[in-house]
């Protein structure tokens, strides 16, 4: 049974690819305001689980409810086309929900939310620059302002804080962290992540992804031995 | 050209006029799209589908005549062309159509997209050499197709041409922030409760639809040429996927005018005409991007300070 405030309920569920589930038996209860960090070797499963709870991929056991209808979610920037020339403005406009008759316009409160939104994550001065010409961390920060388009009650970010340089780490963990001050009213906010100490002051517990499963913790159980021996892929630390 | 009276001109060519440019206007909109998701090689591959299913139409002409003139009464072109036109729009409706569900059904199901579209294109060129073959006449009209001959286009066929691309300007024009969306992030698409598989089939229906009648009207060396050209033209100066799209409805307006006045003007075919003019636009927006890189007006790709993806990976 769900508490009044949960954002997204998930109970006993198997998530994969084909036949083959990756991981099984997941039971979580998403409330506002929460950060959670999600860590796990790799390959162990985490985007897996992020599509899971996204609705991307339908369980193969168990169920997933999603309470709100404001999810966003920034994906692996990897992952999206190059060849598009879109503008880093028309890129945060995508965030928007449709209109009555299924299309997508840029009226000019889309454009002042667009524009907000950029310069909320310090970037308003490149909307009229390509997409494709940003660096990764300033694409990262981009999709970030994206998903804020939608002013989330949940939002999920795919390794937003890999492949990009230390000063737009800090910048992403630091919008990240003003997001959550709102306590519960504040959006849900699940990172998927790699480095423990970058989000050690945000997340408030994380969800360990290993072995078929998912284990939620609280932060400070996150600097366990034997969690870090697994992650490290060295025994030493365990 | 200078000895023609205009109005002669206009009366004896206007129709193709109005054809190569309207044609010119929003196919390389539509070729815009299949650039963007990483799909050009559909742009030679789709027309090339639909030229063999106008051939194919032509080697059972007379079975279908026999058997099935109760659902499109063809009768053999000339007799009335009208209804041949219809006829011949039908079979490359279903090559062209049929030919991208089964490409997007491959590439769903492999990796190897690229090999999939090229040996559609080797199959659909045999095909059409081998269905021409099985009828003198069907040999005659698509080797006309072929050569991109776009000056006997009859008042009936214009209006088949002008209504269908007003129908795919009016869809875009509605829903290209949607199309746009389902291409660059179909994970974003359905997060936000887009039913990607009806959006998909709307694209599929407007390629389909422009290729299977513009192979009719314009044929498909100019229709290979519109596709492509100006929006990879485009994709070389736009900073927008708005200046995008309007570079490569301008670029292919401007092929399209160039390409009468160099056909005219020298007595050469129209459509081969046109698609040379958009290959020289080509070549000179790589030589702008090329001069303004030079002249630093186009920035280096900005980079971060290097960081590894994952400082944990085993080495």
């Amino acid at each position: 049974m769900s508490s009044p405030q949960s954002l997204l309920s998930v109970q006993g569920a198997a998530f994969g690819f084909g036949t083959t589930p990756i991981l099984q038996g997941v039971d979580l209860e998403i409330g506002g305001g929460q950060a959670l960090g999600i860590l796990g070797p790799n390959g162990a499963g985490k985007t897996t689980l992020m599509r899971g709870l996204l609705g991307l991929i339908k369980p193969m056991a168990g169920s997933v409810r999603r309470n709100t209808d404001a999810i966003a979610y920034v994906p692996q920037q990897d992952r999206l086309g190059k060849e598009w020339p879109l503008s880093t403005f028309e890129l945060v406009c995508m965030g928007t929900a449709k209109s009555k008759f299924g299309g997508r316009l840029h009226t000019r409160s889309v454009r002042n939310a667009a524009e907000a939104k950029l310069d909320m994550v310090g970037l308003l001065h490149m909307r009229s620059a390509p997409f494709s010409s940003l660096s990764g961390g300033q694409r990262q920060r981009t999709l970030l302002a994206r998903a804020l388009m939608r002013d989330p009650m949940l939002l999920l970010l795919d390794e937003s804080t890999s492949g990009v340089d230390r000063p737009n780490q800090i910048k992403i963990m630091r919008i990240l962290s003003d997001l959550g001050s709102g306590g519960d009213a504040a959006p849900a906010v699940l990172l998927v992540a790699h480095q423990l100490e970058l989000i050690a002051n945000w997340a408030k517990e994380i969800l360990w992804v290993a072995d078929g499963g998912v284990e939620r913790r609280p932060m400070r159980d996150a600097d366990m031995p034997e969690k870090l021996g697994i992650l490290f892929g060295d025994s030493s630390h365990g | 050209m200078g000895d023609f009276p205009l109005d002669l001109l206009w009366e004896l060519f206007g129709n193709s006029i109005l054809a190569a440019l309207s044609a010119g206007l929003v196919v390389p909109v539509v070729g815009a799209y299949l650039l963007a998701r990483g799909t050009g090689f559909y742009g030679v591959t789709l027309p090339q589908l639909a030229a063999a299913g106008i051939a194919f139409g032509f080697a059972i002409l007379s079975w279908w005549q026999e058997n099935m003139a109760w659902l499109v009464d063809a009768v053999e072109h000339g007799d009335d062309s009208h209804l041949a036109l219809h006829y011949h729009i039908l079979w490359a409706g279903v090559f062209c159509l049929g030919g991208m569900i089964l490409m997007a059904k491959a590439s769903k199901e492999s990796t190897r997209e690229t090999g999939n579209v090229a040996a559609t294109f080797a199959i659909a060129s045999a095909l059409t050499i081998l269905f021409a073959h099985m009828s003198p006449l069907g040999e005659v009209f698509v080797h006309g197709l072929l050569r991109g001959e776009i000056l006997a286009i009859d008042g009936h066929e214009l209006g088949i041409l002008l209504s269908t691309l007003g129908v795919v300007v009016i869809l875009l024009a509605l829903f290209n922030r949607n199309l746009t969306l389902i291409s660059f992030d179909s994970q974003l698409a359905k997060v936000l409760g887009m039913r990607l598989a009806g959006w998909e089939s709307l694209h599929l229906l407007i390629v389909g639809t422009t290729v299977s009648v513009c192979v009719m009207t314009i044929g498909p060396t100019v229709l290979f040429g519109l596709l492509v050209l100006p929006p990879l033209a485009a994709r070389h100066v736009a900073r927008s996927m708005t200046a995008y799209l309007f570079l490569s409805s301008a670029g292919g307006l401007a092929s399209a005018a160039g390409g009468i006045l160099v056909s005219f003007e020298y007595d050469l075919p129209l459509g081969p005409s046109l698609v040379l003019v958009a290959a020289l636009l080509l070549a000179l927006a790589v030589a702008a991007k090329q001069i303004q890189r030079l002249r630093g007006l186009v920035p280096a790709k900005a980079a971060d300070t290097k960081t590894p993806a994952d400082p944990y990976r085993k080495p």
